[in-house]
C-alpha cells in the first residue's frame, strides 16, 4: 500500500471523521427539534410534517447513489475515513477531486501516483478542507444580515405579488443551468433530462386523473429513474 | 414578522453559526493530525500556492450558490446545506417537492413554510448522510455492481434527470418569468459569454430583472 494511503486510512483519521459526522447528527437534530416545537405553537398538522419529511427522505435517496459512486472513486485515492468525511460535508466529486489535484499540482506530482508523497497528500487535505471555508465564512458572516433584509423587503410588498414573483424567479434561474447545460450538451444528458420531464407530466396528468394524492409524494424520483434509464438507452 | 418569530430565527442563526465554526475547525484536525501526529513538514510554498487557486475557483462558484440560495431556504435550513453541501442537486428539489406534497406553494416564503422547509432539508441530511454510511459499510459488495460500465450514464445524469422534473413543473407554473433565464441562459451557456463559476449568479439575476420587468408591467396594466 502506497504509504501516505497507510495515513489516510489510519485510526485517527476515522476518530475525526466519526466526530464530524456526530457533528452534523447534532446539528441537525437541534433544528429538528426546534422546527417541530415551532410547528406546534403555528398548529401545523401532523399529516403536513409527516408528509414533508417522507417526501424529503425518498427524493433524498436517488441523488445520495450518486454521492456514494463519488465515495467509490475518491476512495482509492484519498482512503475511506477522509473520503466519507469530504463528501459528507460540503461534498461534491468534482470539487474534492479538483481540490485535490490542485494541491498535488502545486507539489509538481499526480494524485495518487508514484511521487506522490505524504507531503503532497497533506497538500491535497489542506486543500480540499481550506476550499470549504469559503460557503461556510459567507454563512456565517453575511447570512444573518442578508436574511433580514430580505425579509423586511418582503414585509414591505406583503400586499403585492413581488414577493412570489421573486423566489419563483430566483428557482427559476438556479434551475436554467441545469436545464440549459444538457440542452447545449445534447446526448444522453439531454434524453434524460427530457424524458424525465415527460414523466413528470404524465404522472401529474395521472394523479389529477385518478385522484391518486400519495403517488405525489414519489413523483420526483419516479421521473428521475425514468430519465436515468433513458440515459442508458441511448 | 412578530417576535416568536424572529427570536426562533435568531435561534437558528446562534445555533448554525455556533454548529458551522465547531465543524470546520473540526475538519482541519485532518491536515493538523498529519502534520503534527506524523510529524509530515507543512510545504508552505505549495500550501500558498493551491490555496490561491482553489480560492479563485471556490468564491465565484460559492457568491453565487449562496446569493441563490439564501433567499429560498429557511435561516436553519441554510446552516444545515452550508455544513453538508449538496444544496442545488439535491437539499433544494426535495425541499420543493416537500412542500408541494404538504400541499404549500414553494414560492411564497411563509412562516409554515420556514418550518416544514426546516424539517425537509433535516431529513434530507439525514437520509443522505445514512444512504452515505450504507455505502461506506456496504463498500466491497456494492462496488460491482455500481461500478457495472452499463449503469454509468444513469449515474452520470442523476442532475439533468432531476432538474427536468423539476424544471417542467415550475415553467409550467410561470411560463413568461422562464423567458429571460431560458433564452439569455441558452446564450450565454452556449456562447460561453461569461466563465462558468458565474453562470448560476447570472441566471438567477437576469430571472430576477426580467421577473421584476413582469411585475411592473403587469403593474401598470392593473392600473389602467
Amino acid at each position: 500500500m502506497k504509504e501516505y494511503l497507510k495515513v489516510a486510512n489510519s485510526p485517527i483519521f476515522y476518530i475525526i471523521t466519526f466526530i464530524l459526522f456526530a457533528i452534523i447528527i447534532v446539528q441537525v437534530f437541534v433544528f429538528i427539534r426546534m422546527a417541530l416545537k415551532r410547528a406546534k405553537q403555528l398548529n401545523i398538522t401532523h399529516s403536513q410534517i409527516k408528509s414533508v419529511v417522507k417526501t424529503a427522505s425518498v427524493t433524498t435517496v436517488v441523488p445520495s447513489i450518486a454521492t456514494v459512486i463519488a465515495l467509490l472513486t475518491l476512495v482509492p485515492i484519498m482512503g475511506l475515513p477522509f473520503s466519507w468525511a469530504r463528501l459528507s460535508v460540503i461534498g461534491s466529486l468534482s470539487y474534492e477531486l479538483a481540490a485535490a489535484n490542485m494541491g498535488a499540482d502545486a507539489m509538481g506530482v499526480a494524485l495518487g501516483q508514484s511521487g506522490y508523497t505524504m507531503q503532497a497528500f497533506l497538500n491535497s487535505v489542506w486543500t480540499m478542507t481550506i476550499g470549504s471555508s469559503v460557503m461556510i465564512t459567507f454563512t456565517l458572516f453575511f447570512f444573518k444580515k442578508y436574511k433580514q433584509q430580505l425579509s423586511k423587503s418582503m414585509e414591505k410588498n406583503r400586499n403585492s405579488n413581488w414577493n412570489k414573483i421573486f423566489i419563483s424567479a430566483v428557482l427559476l434561474g438556479v434551475y436554467a443551468k441545469f436545464i440549459l447545460e444538457p440542452v447545449v450538451s445534447g446526448g444522453s444528458a439531454l434524453a434524460a433530462m427530457l424524458t424525465s420531464a415527460v414523466f413528470a407530466l404524465i404522472i401529474e396528468w395521472f394523479i389529477k386523473k385518478t385522484g391518486f394524492r400519495w403517488l405525489q409524494d414519489f413523483s420526483l424520483s419516479i421521473s428521475m429513474i425514468c430519465g436515468m434509464a433513458a440515459a442508458c438507452l441511448l | 414578522m412578530n417576535d416568536i418569530s424572529t427570536a426562533y430565527d435568531n435561534q437558528a442563526h446562534r445555533i448554525g453559526r455556533i454548529s458551522l465554526v465547531i465543524a470546520f475547525v473540526c475538519t482541519l484536525f485532518f491536515p493538523a493530525a498529519i502534520a503534527v501526529y506524523y510529524k509530515v513538514p507543512l510545504p508552505f510554498h505549495a500550501m500558498g500556492a493551491s490555496f490561491t487557486a482553489i480560492m479563485l475557483m471556490m468564491i465565484p462558484a460559492s457568491i453565487g450558490d449562496f446569493f441563490s440560495i439564501a433567499p429560498i431556504v429557511s435561516p436553519s435550513g441554510m446552516y444545515m446545506m452550508a455544513l453538508t453541501g449538496n444544496f442545488t442537486n439535491m437539499k433544494i428539489p426535495s425541499t420543493i417537492a416537500a412542500l408541494e406534497s404538504a400541499g404549500l406553494d414553494p414560492t411564497e416564503y411563509t412562516e409554515e413554510s420556514n418550518v416544514l422547509s426546516t424539517l425537509a432539508v433535516g431529513a434530507s441530511t439525514i437520509t443522505c448522510e445514512l444512504v452515505i454510511f450504507a455505502g461506506v459499510l456496504l463498500l466491497t459488495p456494492l462496488s460491482k455492481p455500481l461500478g457495472n460500465p452499463a449503469l454509468a450514464p444513469a449515474f452520470n445524469n442523476i442532475v439533468p434527470a432531476l432538474f427536468g422534473a423539476l424544471g417542467v413543473t415550475l415553467i409550467k407554473k410561470s411560463p413568461k418569468l422562464a423567458i429571460a433565464p431560458i433564452i439569455l441562459g441558452f446564450l450565454i451557456i452556449k456562447f460561453q459569454l461569461i466563465p462558468s463559476s458565474f453562470i448560476l449568479l447570472a441566471l438567477v439575476l437576469l430571472s430576477v430583472v426580467g421577473g421584476r420587468v413582469i411585475y411592473k408591467i403587469d403593474e401598470k396594466k392593473a392600473e389602467k
